[in-house]
């Protein structure tokens, strides 16, 4: 009896260090997600390029046409973008690799362009603008991935394309720039309102913040930070290179840092301001580089 | 400074499944302990790879039904889902469950085979990119943990290698729920176990043995 209790535990004790063992083998697998570098979409002499955030692991995505405005989803799958092709400048779409790479919009009108492709930001669609150039009627509109229109709204005192768009986080209100004035607009896709003077006199590129109460947007050398619910400006950085214009800013995810593209020297090319450090950090060295996009925030 | 907070937790849940099955080890019963291998397809948390344990006792003869066993079972698996890419996410699934099994051994052959269900709770941790709103940073990994109901069925074959060791393979399905932010809400699946049983206390059974 003795033996055969003596024989039970030992077999138990194997048995317990056995899954003790298992165990160990299953926890080591327990390790975090494999963390990438951020990485940015440009534009680079009309091609689609993707780099790191700190200008390393470049690459070329598109080899054809004369491209602008890519725009990388919140869920870091797809770039949208524009590109010139068959005289009309309309929307295409790929995979963030470059792959699968498709057109979704064909102009039907000789006079018509589509521009300034961004995601809403859930990504289950893309807002653009498409420009009438004879009738000078210029859209906002939303389209499903696939290219099918679902939404298009008329922009009451706009009669030009827009030069630069960005969309709230809720997806409810788009801010543009438009190049009959350079004013900056608000449109609430709610309500269908449309403010084409929200901000002026000339200003350029704009983009939502994530914490999705404000945008930023440029004038002259300076970053502006507009409030939308207390309609004010609440900073501004001056000590940046930027003079210039539609080449494109978009924000970090976290929030922490700003991607822009400086025309200025000491500094030519893509560069990031980090508002933590009050920092400018150049990233680049070429002076067709423009439209940098943060993947994991649209435009 | 995570894996010792996880390893510890599920140390503490094996050992109390472990105790709490043994209890009546020293009574009576025979008992069996599985160690075994587990794939498990848990929906849109995709499949996951684990190892497990289960602990069967038997059960005092009711209603006439013969070599039936009530088990406590838990495992502890790993999958990740679009490695390589940037928005890649990873979980851990550590279901506790407990239910009846029923299991037949033939008299010619070395095999048994047997069936049962079980219910309990299921753990999950995720690890994802950090969110800010609708936007992601994939520089950067949160981890997200909710704990859900689980029910389980599952249906075996057993080689019977020797009085105190046997193969086996089972397949099931099992329904998990979650309710929390960033984990997919219905996480079923089917899921399949191979690995040893150890008869701990007593030996393998001959048909209809009590």
């Amino acid at each position: 009896m003795n033996r055969k209790n003596k024989k039970n535990r030992s077999m138990l004790y194997h048995y317990i260090m056995c899954l003790a063992a298992l165990l160990l083998v299953v926890i080591g697998c327990d390790g975090m997600r494999n963390e990438e570098p951020l990485q940015i979409c440009f534009i680079r002499n009309g091609d689609v390029w993707v780099m790191d955030e700190d200008g390393s692991n470049l690459k070329q995505l598109t080899f054809t046409g004369t491209n602008e405005w890519p725009s990388w989803s919140a869920d870091g799958k797809y770039i949208v973008y524009g590109s010139v092709t068959g005289g009309h400048n309309e929307i295409f779409l790929m995979e963030g690799d470059g792959s699968n790479n498709r057109q979704l919009t064909v102009c039907a009108l000789s006079d018509e362009n589509y521009y300034c492709p961004t995601w809403l930001p859930d990504g289950s669609g893309i807002v653009y603008n498409r420009f009438v150039s004879t009738s000078a009627f210029s859209y906002i509109g939303i389209m499903d991935t696939k290219g099918d229109i679902k939404n298009e709204y008329l922009l009451s005192g706009i009669n030009s394309r827009i030069n630069a768009l960005t969309i709230s986080n809720d997806g409810k209100m788009v801010a543009y720039n438009w190049s009959g004035t350079n004013f900056i607009g608000l449109f609430n896709i709610m309500t269908q309102s449309n403010n084409s003077a929200l901000i002026t006199p000339t200003n350029y590129s704009l983009t939502w913040s994530p914490e999705g109460d404000s945008f930023a947007y440029i004038q002259g050398p300076y970053i502006y930070k507009y409030d939308i619910s207390s309609a004010l400006n609440t900073f501004s950085y001056s000590s940046i290179y930027v003079e210039n214009s539609f080449m494109g800013i978009s924000w970090r995810p976290s929030g922490d840092a700003i991607v822009l593209v400086s025309d200025a020297l000491p500094y030519i090319g893509i560069c990031i301001f980090n508002f933590n450090t009050n920092q400018f950090k150049s990233i680049t060295n070429d002076s067709t580089d423009k439209h940098p996009c943060f993947i994991g925030k649209p435009r | 400074m995570k894996i010792v907070i996880i390893f510890t937790k599920t140390l503490l849940v094996l050992c109390a499944v472990v105790s709490f099955a043994f209890y009546p080890a020293y009574v009576r019963a025979s008992v069996y302990g599985d160690t075994y291998y587990t794939y498990t397809c848990a929906d849109g948390e995709g499949y996951l790879h684990g190892l497990g344990i289960t602990v069967t006792n038997d059960l005092p003869v009711v209603f006439n039904i013969r070599n039936a066993m009530w088990y406590v079972s838990s495992s502890l698996s790993y999958g990740q889902k679009d490695a390589n890419r940037p928005w890649n996410t990873s979980r851990l699934l550590l279901p506790v469950t407990a239910g009846l099994y029923s299991e037949y051994t033939f008299s010619s052959y070395p095999f048994k085979v047997g069936g049962g269900a079980g219910c309990g709770a299921v753990y999950i941790r995720k690890y994802t990119p950090k969110h800010y709103g609708p936007y992601m940073d994939f520089s950067q990994t949160e981890v997200h943990n909710a704990i859900g109901p689980r029910i389980e069925a599952i249906m075996g074959i057993g080689y019977i290698i020797t009085q105190k060791t046997s193969f086996f393979i089972k397949a099931g399905y099992q329904l998990s729920w979650f309710d929390a932010q960033y984990i997919e809400k219905n996480t079923s699946g089917y899921m399949i176990h191979c690995g040893l049983q150890w008869t701990l206390q007593g030996t393998n059974k001959g048909l209809f043995d009590e």
